[in-house]
């Protein structure tokens, strides 16, 4: 009779410990996962209070490489200054029918080429939900990312938009470049 | 009787605890990446990225541009250049690569060409798309025959995939290249 | 009956007796050897400029201490060491004095000197990489303390312990640093 006592406890507490475990792993996987995929269309979508709207793609290839495209994707955000906290390390990434990612460049020389894609020639920075000269709730304000990704995507791309404070929610859109020469 | 056998039980019961001891792979060899050997001039393919080794070339000296400065690198062994044309087949990443020498000691990049045109350090690789680029190693001449170029998803690659790519027919050493932007 | 319960309770205490004086002694034993090791401060051997180090991953081969002019005008004085380093491991090491680094450390009079500035003679810029079977030489430069008189100085040597399978994971691993070789020298060039 002791012993089944004994034998219980240690079940439950293997339990116990299976459960807090696992809690934590689950937690991890979740914040990193994109499972609740919500497509947004051209008027953008709001997420954990931030509205997210794709304002313009442009895409050009060099005649050299037609194989190649650089795409340009720039990024509204509104939201209310706690709402966009919860956005911060936002995620944006182009994916493919076939669910393959392209991530955005983060070299040197994609500002320079932001430049020339866009056509007011500005560039707006990289994504980030709290800059320090945000402007007043309720007004956007622009990114700019800059992927190079194969010529065949430029027919159909799928933009995904999540933060670490969303995920496992994440927003997706429908890419139609602008085509643009580069000269 | 009974004591004979319960001592048989005993024993066998150690034997086999040795055994499997003995035969156990120790942490160290546990958390490696997988190997996959490609011939020369071959692609391999690992689990994120395909390659393919395209070029070796060998230089006393290199030399280079950083930062509006003009750089010659000189060493005691041998500068090793090699060429890959890579592309990622999942996800947008970098490659690391490690000259795995004929001894077995294994050789990063030099962190004496870092910034170099078209260095693997600072390259991406977009699915879809193959890119080229330039690893630059230094190390004694008598490791770059039978070595191999090592290349990996990311630093660590543990339970990853590695490609151990065999280099190309060995050039003549050049006493100086330079890499042009 | 009564006579052989205390028989039984003399051998049990008899038992117990035994297990408490062998725990002690035990004990003891332990602590004697710690207070001996303790007790005899084993001072790392004296070593020459010209001969080889063992720190671990690389071997270093203290070579020259001179006292130097500034870099710049307004910055101290610099003590330089000339050694040659080799990589003794199988990788090539961006941790050249171990991690966390332990550069051989200087002392003065007793007072320790901040870590020195470790460059490749090759190149003129800081040593960031060593690679297996390719000896380098290397400068470490000290700044002087203002209030330092030229005199002997003595640097000191740590190696660290490698352990192909620790007590922990059973895999390869860098512990802890010892001192292993002291040098003491008039730095050339003072006064």
């Amino acid at each position: 009779m002791r012993h089944l006592l004994w034998i219980l406890l240690a079940a439950v507490l293997l339990l116990a410990n299976v459960v807090v475990g696992g809690w934590t792993e689950i937690t991890d996987l979740r914040r990193a996962r994109e499972w609740r995929v919500v497509q947004a269309g051209e008027a953008g979508a709001e997420l954990r209070g931030v509205h997210v709207r794709v304002d313009q793609v442009w895409a050009g290839s060099a005649p050299n490489l037609s194989e190649r495209a650089l795409v340009l994707v720039r990024l509204a955000l509104r939201g209310p200054e706690a709402a966009r906290q919860g956005w911060a390390g936002c995620d944006i990434r182009l994916r493919d029918a076939a669910d393959r990612v392209w991530l955005p460049l983060i070299s040197a020389d994609s500002e320079g080429a932001v430049r020339v894609l866009s056509p007011d020639g500005e560039s707006k920075g990289r994504c980030n939900p709290i800059p320090y000269d945000a402007p007043p709730d309720g007004q956007e304000f622009l990114s700019d990312q800059l992927f190079l990704v194969p010529s065949e995507l430029l027919k159909g791309a799928r933009l995904r938009v999540s933060a670490w404070g969303t995920r496992p929610e994440a927003l997706e859109f429908a890419v139609k470049p602008v085509l643009r020469d580069l000269q | 009787m009974i004591r004979a056998g319960s001592i048989a039980l005993v024993l066998a019961g150690a034997a086999l605890l040795g055994a499997m001891m003995q035969t156990a792979p120790d942490y160290n060899s546990v958390v490696q990446p997988f190997p996959n050997a490609v011939a020369a001039g071959a692609t391999g393919e690992a689990r994120s990225f395909r390659a393919r080794f395209t070029g070796l070339r060998l230089a006393d000296r290199i030399a280079f541009r950083r930062y509006g400065r003009d750089l010659v690198r000189a060493s005691d062994g041998v500068f090793l250049i090699a060429e890959i044309e890579a592309e990622a087949i999942g996800i947008s990443q970098r490659l690391d690569a490690v000259w795995q020498g004929a001894s077995g000691r294994r050789y990063a990049l030099s962190r004496r060409a870092e910034d170099i045109p078209r260095g693997l350090e600072s390259r991406w690789f977009q699915p879809g798309l193959g890119n080229h680029a330039v690893a630059v190693f230094e190390l004694p001449e008598d490791e770059v025959a039978g070595g191999a170029l090592v290349l990996t998803g990311s630093f660590t690659a543990v339970f990853d995939s590695a490609l151990h790519l065999a280099p190309p027919a060995l050039p003549e050493r050049q006493p100086i290249i330079r890499f042009e932007p | 009956m009564t006579e052989t319960r205390r028989t039984s309770l003399f051998r049990r205490l008899r038992l117990r007796l035994a297990a408490s004086i062998g725990v002690a002694a035990a004990v003891l034993v332990g602590l004697w050897l710690q207070v001996e090791e303790a007790r005899a401060p084993r001072d790392p051997p004296e070593v020459a400029a010209g001969e080889p180090v063992d720190l671990g991953r690389v071997e270093i081969t203290p070579l020259a201490l001179t006292l130097a002019p500034p870099r710049r005008e307004g910055e101290p004085e610099r003590l330089l060491l000339r050694a040659r380093l080799l990589n003794l491991t199988g990788e090539s090491q961006v941790a050249v004095f171990g991690f966390p680094p332990h550069p051989p450390a200087l002392a003065a009079g007793g007072v320790a000197w901040p870590e020195p500035e470790i460059t490749l003679d090759r190149d003129g810029e800081l040593l960031v990489q060593l690679h297996p079977r390719l000896a380098e030489r290397v400068t470490l430069a000290w700044q002087v303390p203002p209030d330092w008189q030229p005199g002997p100085v003595s640097l000191t040597f740590h190696r660290q312990t490698f352990k192909l399978r620790d007590n922990l994971y059973g895999k390869a691993s860098w512990l802890l640093f010892q001192p292993v070789a002291r040098m003491s020298m008039v730095p050339e060039g003072a006064p």
